[in-house]
């Protein structure tokens, strides 16, 4: 009875959840199957699975779509592991040491406010069209934004935890990988999640701008073509990647910090 | 400036008087199985800390003036004011948090550089590190090898904690009480020359609080730590306590210094007799007199 009441709850729980999912995709099925909107300018979603079917048995632009879609998520996950890899520690020392911020702080003060996009054609002209500019870009992004989130996960360490380290003995050194290292992790992976989402839609911004492969590409493309299905398969795929990484991260989160008890 | 507070000739009065119940048991003895009993004259045992007119200011402000007092070996000193008096700037500065800018302390004769481990601290907010479970909050601090060897000692104080069962167990999944039993095995594992407690009961509720006072008293039956315990609740000073230092606000000072002469080990119905009561109303008259100017 109680088993059934439950599984009951779930149904209805998933039921609700795919509800506005499933409004949106009706409407669309009106809107393309009663004509009421030309094809031309938006395709019916049977049209977009045959593009996705094609795209996929023949590729695209000399590439075959895994290619597109692995080109992306290889320069997004290259420049923000190095993201991650370099601001981190930087982050974790500035904030933890004082004269350290006030002497190269400043440096990062000025460069934040800069969108990370107004770099591409000048990395674009240094390092070419291929992936070195691109993972350069993703990579400024990333540690801009994981430099001021492990900075701030110091800040927020608590003082008693501080004090509890002092009063085991701990100072220096001893103090930092044991209290302030593990008590920043929250705000560090805070920090991770969203400069992974940064990084996904910095490759496609990229991507749009000059590149020979990848999803950004492939959707600038279309559009110089006029090839509107493409153009929204590139789009779905965009989101179900970084749906996908956002989830992953995710769970490297709730695995490192399953001590938060959430 | 301090008026109504004490002053040097008085402190050497408070450190000069005897205790009737703080030295009836070394508890270091005790848990070896050697009954040692203690008694008479405080001159006998060297003062575990010594005060000598401490003072701090910020400023401009004197948030302590001209504290001296000293506590022997396993005793236990309750200090009791009113919020801003002092009392937790003073156990900082025992703790190594603070520096005074007036007057010296002393452990054991020799004076605090920094915090450490041998003046163990309970802070009122369970201190516990979330990333580690039960046993590895109460043997932070020690190395891998020192963890290992003491590992039966540690055993041991999950045990008297009542914490048996929960050591492989987070911070988020235990309620207040015990978080406060896991700080303070922690304590007590380093086998702190002073145990200093900061209102460690002070955010729990009624119940779990006596508790946790009963459980300190069984804590003291054992091993006899020195302790400087910080509260405002009178009844938990005087229950706990062989002295309780009353302080007052503006500037912080000590008042004045109630023995309590109640025999060890202490229940919870001592609460209700007379002696208890007298010694109660003592404190609170003192905390109740305003201050000279």
């Amino acid at each position: 009875m109680l088993v059934e009441a439950t599984r009951m709850g779930q149904i209805l729980r998933w039921l609700r959840r795919s509800s506005g999912l499933a409004g949106c995709l009706a409407l669309w099925c009106v809107l393309s199957y009663g004509g009421i909107v030309s094809r031309g300018f938006l395709p019916s979603p049977t049209g977009i699975v045959e593009r996705f079917i094609e795209l996929a048995e023949n590729g695209y632009a000399n590439s075959t779509l895994w290619q597109h879609i692995f080109d992306s998520v290889y320069r997004t996950l290259s420049g923000f592991v190095l993201g991650v890899a370099v601001g981190t520690p930087i982050g974790l020392l500035l904030g933890y040491y004082r004269r350290f911020d006030e002497s190269i702080g400043p440096i990062f003060s000025f460069l934040r406010p800069i969108p990370p996009i107004a770099y591409t054609p000048l990395f674009v002209l240094y390092l070419g069209i291929g992936d070195a500019s691109k993972i350069v870009l993703i990579f400024i992004g990333a540690f801009l934004y994981m430099l001021l989130s492990a900075q701030a996960g110091v800040r927020n360490v608590p003082e008693v935890l501080v004090r509890a380290g002092k009063n085991a003995g701990l100072r220096g050194a001893g103090l930092f990988i044991k209290v302030i290292i593990p008590g920043s992790l929250p705000g560090i992976m805070t920090g991770a999640r969203t400069a992974l989402s940064v990084s996904w839609a910095l490759v496609v911004a990229a991507e749009l701008i000059a590149a020979q492969a990848g999803l950004g590409y492939m959707v600038s493309n279309a559009g110089v073509f006029f090839d509107i299905r493409t153009l929204f398969v590139g789009i779905i795929l965009i989101g179900i990647v970084g749906l996908i990484l956002d989830r992953t991260i995710l769970m490297i989160e709730r695995r490192l910090l399953h001590w938060q008890g959430r | 400036m301090s008026a109504g507070c004490f002053t040097g000739r008085a402190a050497d009065r408070v450190a000069a008087l005897p205790t009737a119940t703080a030295y009836q048991s070394r508890g270091r003895a005790k848990a070896l199985g050697v009954p040692l009993v203690i008694k008479g004259n405080a001159k006998l045992m060297p003062p575990v800390i010594e005060i000598s007119a401490v003072q701090k200011k910020y400023g401009n402000v004197v948030a302590l003036a001209n504290a001296s007092f000293s506590v022997a070996t396993s005793e236990v000193v309750a200090i009791v004011g009113p919020s801003g008096c002092g009392k937790s700037t003073l156990l900082n500065i025992i703790a190594g948090f603070d520096e005074p800018t007036g007057g010296t302390v002393l452990v054991h004769g020799s004076p605090i550089l920094a915090p450490g481990p041998e003046r163990s601290v309970v802070f009122q907010q369970p201190a516990l590190f979330p990333w580690l479970n039960v046993r590895r909050n109460i043997t932070f601090g020690f190395s891998r090898s020192k963890a290992a060897k003491e590992s039966a000692r540690v055993d041991e104080f999950i045990d008297i904690m009542g914490l048996r069962g929960f050591e492989g167990s987070y911070p988020y999944q235990l309620s207040g009480g015990m978080m406060q039993r896991v700080s303070i095995a922690r304590a007590l594992i380093r086998d702190p020359e002073v145990l200093l407690m900061d209102e460690p009961f002070g955010a729990l509720d009624a119940q779990t609080r006596l508790t946790m006072q009963e459980l300190l008293h069984d804590v003291w039956a054992r091993y006899a730590p020195t302790i400087v315990f910080i509260t405002h609740d009178v009844d938990e000073a005087v229950f706990i306590s062989d002295r309780v230092l009353v302080m007052s606000a503006r500037p912080g000072c000590i008042r004045d210094v109630v023995e309590v002469p109640l025999k060890r080990p202490r229940s919870y119905e001592l609460i209700m007799s007379a002696a208890f009561v007298e010694i109660k109303r003592r404190v609170l008259a003192e905390l109740h007199t305003p201050v000279r100017s």
